[in-house]
């Protein structure tokens, strides 16, 4: 009885050991929900920092806080610089121009086209809903 | 003749102020997978798109790491080893639609597209059909065309080579409004 017990753990720990570079190779991306902040900075301040080094804020998750000067269907501006693209999924209703919002997103780039740093995936984080 | 200049400057800039179509969250995918094998395909929907509705010129612009993948692993190397992307985080197209005329958009629902596509430094010419209709003020803009890793001097190394398809079908797919 004993022997089995033992017998059938090791199988199960063999397995687990097996199957977990399959689970790792169809792994969906993390969401933003559970990545780490970088760190937190209000809009003027990230902008500073990003017009420096731009290639060093690649992808790096941030909390930023600003002032909402547009409001458009998938995302808001912020201090009319910064353009924070919602989360699929999130709509920007019951959001008002000319408030202060905290949001987490990710950064992806300095857009030279539109004159604006561009932030995906946003969420928000104040005021909660 | 001074005042002549003067007025030929005001009008030459008051037309390039006016009359631009963009959008911030333009949707651009790309298909590059190999039938039996899993599919690899990813969509960025944050291309900036900027079309001057005067020349036809039209930009479009996207940031590499913003392509989403369903599977995590392929988007990391997609980023790391395929595209460089902490090294050349952008594409950029631009390019010209060919005889447009703004108030004749939906007469004609086909257009020639014209551009040059810039992926990790290297240019490549692309011509294809885009199809355009306009409602109210805005614009749909569609249109597909074929690129390879080649292209790009991409370098797949050969143990997955047979999985990532040497056509990769690239498919443009943007809503543009009035830029105010």
């Amino acid at each position: 009885m004993k022997k089995n017990r033992i017998k059938f753990l090791i199988v199960l720990v063999i397995s687990i050991i097996l199957l977990f570079p399959f689970y790792k190779l169809f792994k969906e991306p993390e969401g933003i929900e559970t990545k780490k902040i970088y760190s937190a900075y209000s809009a003027k301040d990230l902008l500073l920092k990003v017009e420096k080094n731009d290639t060093f804020w690649n992808a790096k998750i941030v909390e930023i806080n600003g002032t909402i000067t547009a409001i458009g269907k998938k995302g808001i501006t912020l201090d009319g610089k910064i353009y924070c693209q919602f989360k699929e999924g999130l709509n920007t209703k019951n959001l008002q121009p000319n408030t202060t919002i905290t949001l987490k997103g990710r950064i992806i780039g300095y857009d030279d086209l539109l004159e604006e740093l561009k932030l995906d995936q946003c969420i928000k984080i104040k005021p909660s809903l | 003749m001074k005042k002549a200049l003067f007025i030929l400057l005001l009008t030459l800039s008051y037309s390039s102020f006016s009359q631009k179509y963009f959008t911030r969250t333009g949707n651009t995918n790309f298909k590059a997978s190999v039938a039996v094998f899993e599919p690899i395909e990813a969509t960025n929907n944050s291309t900036s798109v900027l079309l001057n509705t005067e020349t036809g010129a039209l930009v479009a612009q996207l940031f590499m790491t913003a392509f989403q993948f369903r599977v995590a692993l392929m988007q990391e190397h997609f980023n790391e080893n395929y595209m460089d992307s902490y090294k050349y985080p952008k594409a950029i197209f631009k390019g010209e639609l060919s005889n447009f005329n703004l108030l004749k958009v939906n007469e004609k629902e086909k257009h020639t597209l014209t551009g040059i596509l810039t992926i990790r430094g290297i240019t490549k010419e692309i011509k294809t059909t885009a199809f355009l209709k306009k409602e109210n003020n805005t614009l749909f803009l569609k249109a597909k065309f074929i690129v390879s890793p080649k292209d790009f001097k991409i370098e797949i190394p050969a143990i997955v080579e047979k999985k990532i398809a040497e056509n990769i079908e690239v498919s443009i797919n943007y809503t543009l409004n009035e830029k105010e």
